[in-house]
């Protein structure tokens, strides 16, 4: 039995999965998996972590691949199948660094606004891929949540962008821009180009008032703070961000008035797949490392996986690893096909796939915390790869309103609440 | 209200030495720990040390349950189970590393000071270690765990394979154990308490066949080899590393084989290390409720005033509530062997077992849900409540030894229902 047997739905992979798939695994077992458990003390600097980047986004291109063609890109925003492909690299990288997996799937996030069809924005791909065709990592940052409210700017469906402090004013032909940004993946000095979610009239819940406008990162007026030190996540830098005045030209604006809403709400779909195989892909891991551990290791003179009692513990982690898998690819599957699942921003997609995210973060997190526990004095050591991934795949939990959203969105999607 | 007035805890039963010495600990905690978190992140080992320095030589936590006969603070009885858990709860609230330090401690000294089993040998013989001057790491427990596929030879302890042979030679106990993984304190315990398979009669180190006992091995013995401290989840302030004995020596006297001392380990562990989970949940209500007090969601409105996030801290507060409650049930059970029975009984280990289980279950979930009403300040070091998760999830996996729950589950299901091969 190999990780690759984990059931997914073959009738929709991506024709590029073999070969993709097969190039990112073979970069993670060389330049990811040897070097990881030292990942957490270079949180700061990402002296080691920094090359592994480079071979992946830079030298195998990757950081190219959603732009179109006719700007040096690779056009996999053109493809029905953006979003499964994408899920198997995501699961891949994910497999060896959840961390990784998220710097390298932010750079594309609040990029899907202009790259993916039917959004593709020609004039802003050109001008932004020259930053990323280039022989060094180049990243992305979303900036979205603010210092009061959490997790209130992604509660798009209730809150209508009405809390957002940051603010957007027209002057003549460019945006001028003031506000204060938390926590977004990428930043802490790592961001060459930021995707910031503001109003252009505070209070409003106007969805034409709600912005998403690109800010090279080295703008006048754009400060970066220091990363943040977490529980986990090492190779994601998170920092503060503020925006004092600055100027950015008016066609910055990913689509315009309530078409920026309507992009910002498949942002939420295009995240949560994101989490989803972020957590599947630490998941194969896992099952690596169980496996070989309780074929080694024994209680009561039997292998571990030989005991009924630690036997069950062990299907139920390799089930819901299968189960996941499953629903993970159905979430990319929704994304890349609005023609048969309905809009990628709609409400029915963002709260099934919400939903879909939950139940696999909660597997994630009960199923590593089992693993650790029947590693017993050796859950807890570094050496065996586990604990990190606990570490990490906790924070995909919490991230993009956590729990309590997901199951928020959900009942007012299936019971029709009014006042959530 | 405070924490400790909110979560009931049987006062009447603490004394006023007791609880003089909690408000010390108290004092030491806000003072020394609490107060520096933000440098701790800056130098963690450095200021932990010279914290538990505090902790363990001016309050007296080092030398405490050590009987007064031989310097130590005379906590040294069951009687005292109540006033342990009350010093460790303090003590894990302000850093469950810490406290785990000295319950592993507490639970190696267990067999050798413990009335009615005190050894007044061995303690003559180790007390000095612990009641001087001197800042000691203390006492490492290496207890039976996971077994290895290839060594069909093993010794067991309810399941769990003990890995430390103890061949007695001319009077002398010959010790041998390869990679050992101690539960604390590998890579600078003054003190070995091991749980190990002992035998008469075998020859040159040869792995013997024997019967789960524990032995007392000084850190400095010749053939003591100490791997290098491995990084780990949490509880950081202890310097954990693997150890091998090769044909360690020491006097037959340092091994106390009575029925029961290994399972009388157990007890005190598991009451130890609930304690310390009591004590980092204290803390974390601490968290929790500073940030509900001001946190605001959708715009408006206190993040507890909303019902699902009211429905969550309830949770929190009934864990916390009800792990508070079994843990001094435990201790309180301790107290009274005239009425209880013996505390190195199955009954009274598989309900030790039992309570430690729940109790770290608990409290990892209780943290859990912190961290999701808290979000990203659940994970950034900063707001302080993430160390609590690492700590208390490190407890907990190594409670279960080996296999998760699966051996405290057999160990509970023999007791209950006579079951004879599991």
């Amino acid at each position: 039995m190999t990780i690759d047997e984990f059931s997914r739905p073959e009738e929709y992979i991506s024709p590029l999965d073999k070969h993709l798939g097969s190039v990112i695994r073979q970069w993670a077992e060389e330049d990811v998996m040897p070097y990881r458990r030292r990942f957490d003390e270079d949180w700061k600097e990402h002296k080691i972590i920094e090359p592994a980047f480079k071979k992946l986004m830079a030298d195998l291109g990757l950081q190219m691949c959603l732009f179109p063609e006719e700007v040096g890109g690779w056009g996999l925003g053109h493809s029905n199948y953006t979003a499964t492909i994408s899920y198997r690299m995501f699961e891949e990288i994910g497999r060896a660094d959840t961390a990784m997996a998220v710097a390298f799937g932010v750079t594309f996030w609040p990029l899907t606004t202009i790259t993916v069809e039917p959004h593709v924005n020609i004039r802003l791909c050109k001008e932004f891929a020259p930053m990323f065709n280039t022989d060094k990592p180049c990243f992305s940052a979303l900036a979205m949540t603010e210092p009061q409210g959490g997790a209130d700017i992604e509660n798009i469906d209730l809150l209508k962008g009405r809390t957002i402090q940051t603010t957007a004013v027209l002057d003549g032909d460019e945006w001028v821009i003031n506000g204060h940004k938390l926590w977004p993946t990428n930043t802490g000095g790592v961001a060459d180009l930021l995707g910031v979610a503001c109003t252009t009239r505070s209070g409003s819940d106007d969805p034409n008032d709600f912005a998403l406008i690109f800010v090279p990162s080295t703008t006048k007026g754009v400060t970066q703070g220091g990363p943040y030190e977490k529980a986990g996540m090492a190779a994601d830098k998170n920092s503060d961000i503020w925006f004092e005045d600055v100027r950015v030209p008016g066609w910055y604006r990913a689509a315009g008035p309530g078409d920026d809403a309507r992009c910002f709400e498949e942002i939420i779909s295009w995240g949560q797949m994101g989490s989803s195989a972020f957590l599947t892909g630490a998941m194969m891991n896992l099952y690596e490392i169980l496996y070989k551990f309780c074929s080694e290791k024994t209680y009561n003179k039997k292998p571990l996986k030989e005991n009924d009692a630690i036997a069950a513990l062990l299907g139920r982690i390799a089930g819901d690893l299968d189960i996941c898998r499953v629903i993970g690819y159905q979430i990319a599957r929704m994304i890349d096909r609005p023609d048969i699942y309905g809009g990628r921003g709609s409400r029915q997609v963002i709260s099934k796939i919400r939903n879909f995210k939950e139940f696999i973060a909660d597997r994630a997190v009960e199923d590593f915390g089992k693993a650790m526990d029947i590693l017993g004095f050796y859950g807890a050591d570094r050496a065996w790869d586990i604990e990190k991934h606990w570490r990490d795949i906790k924070i995909i939990q919490l991230w993009m309103g956590g729990k309590q959203l997901c199951q928020m969105e959900a009942a007012r999607y299936f019971f029709d609440c009014k006042s959530l | 209200m405070k924490a400790d007035t909110l979560f009931f805890y049987p006062k009447e039963l603490i004394d006023k030495e007791t609880q003089s010495l909690a408000l010390s600990i108290r004092q030491w905690a806000d003072k020394e720990v609490i107060a520096n978190r933000l440098k701790f992140l800056e130098n963690y080992r450095q200021l932990v040390e010279n914290s538990r320095k505090k902790l363990a030589m001016d309050i007296g936590l080092q030398q405490m349950i050590w009987p007064e006969d031989y310097g130590g603070g005379g906590f040294n009885s069951y009687k005292r189970s109540i006033s342990i858990v009350r010093v460790l709860e303090e003590v894990g609230r302000a850093d469950p590393g810490i406290g785990f330090m000295f319950a592993a401690n507490f639970s190696s000294y267990a067999p050798m000071v413990m009335e009615p089993h005190i050894d007044k040998d061995l303690c003559a013989q180790f007390a000095p270690m612990f009641c001087g001057k001197e800042l000691k790491t203390g006492g490492s427990l290496i207890l039976p765990g996971a077994g290895d596929i290839d060594n069909k030879d093993e010794t067991l302890f309810l399941g769990r394979t003990i890995q430390v042979a103890a061949t007695l030679e001319d009077d002398e106990w010959v010790i041998n154990g390869k990679g050992l993984r101690p539960l604390n304190s590998g890579a600078s315990a003054e003190l070995f308490c091991i749980v190990c398979a002992s035998a008469y009669g075998g020859k040159g180190g040869k792995k013997a066949k024997g019967i789960p006992s524990i032995i007392y091995v000084p850190g400095d013995s010749k053939g003591i080899k100490r791997g290098k401290a491995f990084k780990k989840t949490g509880l950081h302030a202890d310097k954990n590393a693997d150890v091998s004995f090769n044909n360690v020596r020491v006097p037959k006297a340092y091994m106390v084989k009575r029925d029961g001392a290994v399972k009388g380990v157990y007890l005190w562990l598991n009451l130890c290390m609930s304690a310390t989970c009591i004590g980092s949940l204290m803390n974390v209500y601490e968290i929790i409720k500073d940030w509900v007090d001001v946190r605001v969601i959708k715009g408006k409105g206190l993040i507890k005033e909303n019902p699902l996030d009211a429905a969550v801290l309830a949770e929190i507060a009934e864990d916390i509530t009800l792990s508070r409650m079994l843990t001094y049930n435990l201790a309180n059970i301790m107290t009274k062997p005239e009425v209880y029975g013996s505390l190195e009984q199955d009954r009274v280990f598989a309900l030790a077992e039992m309570i430690g289980m729940r109790v770290a279950s608990s409290a990892l979930h209780a943290i859990n849900r912190t961290m999701e009403l808290m979000g990203s300040a659940g994970y950034a070091t900063e707001w302080n409540l993430e160390k609590h998760w690492r700590d208390v999830k490190t407890i907990q996996s190594y409670l279960c030894g080996i296999g998760a729950n699966v051996p405290v589950s057999m160990d509970i299901a023999r007791l209950f229902f006579d079951c004879k091969e599991i």
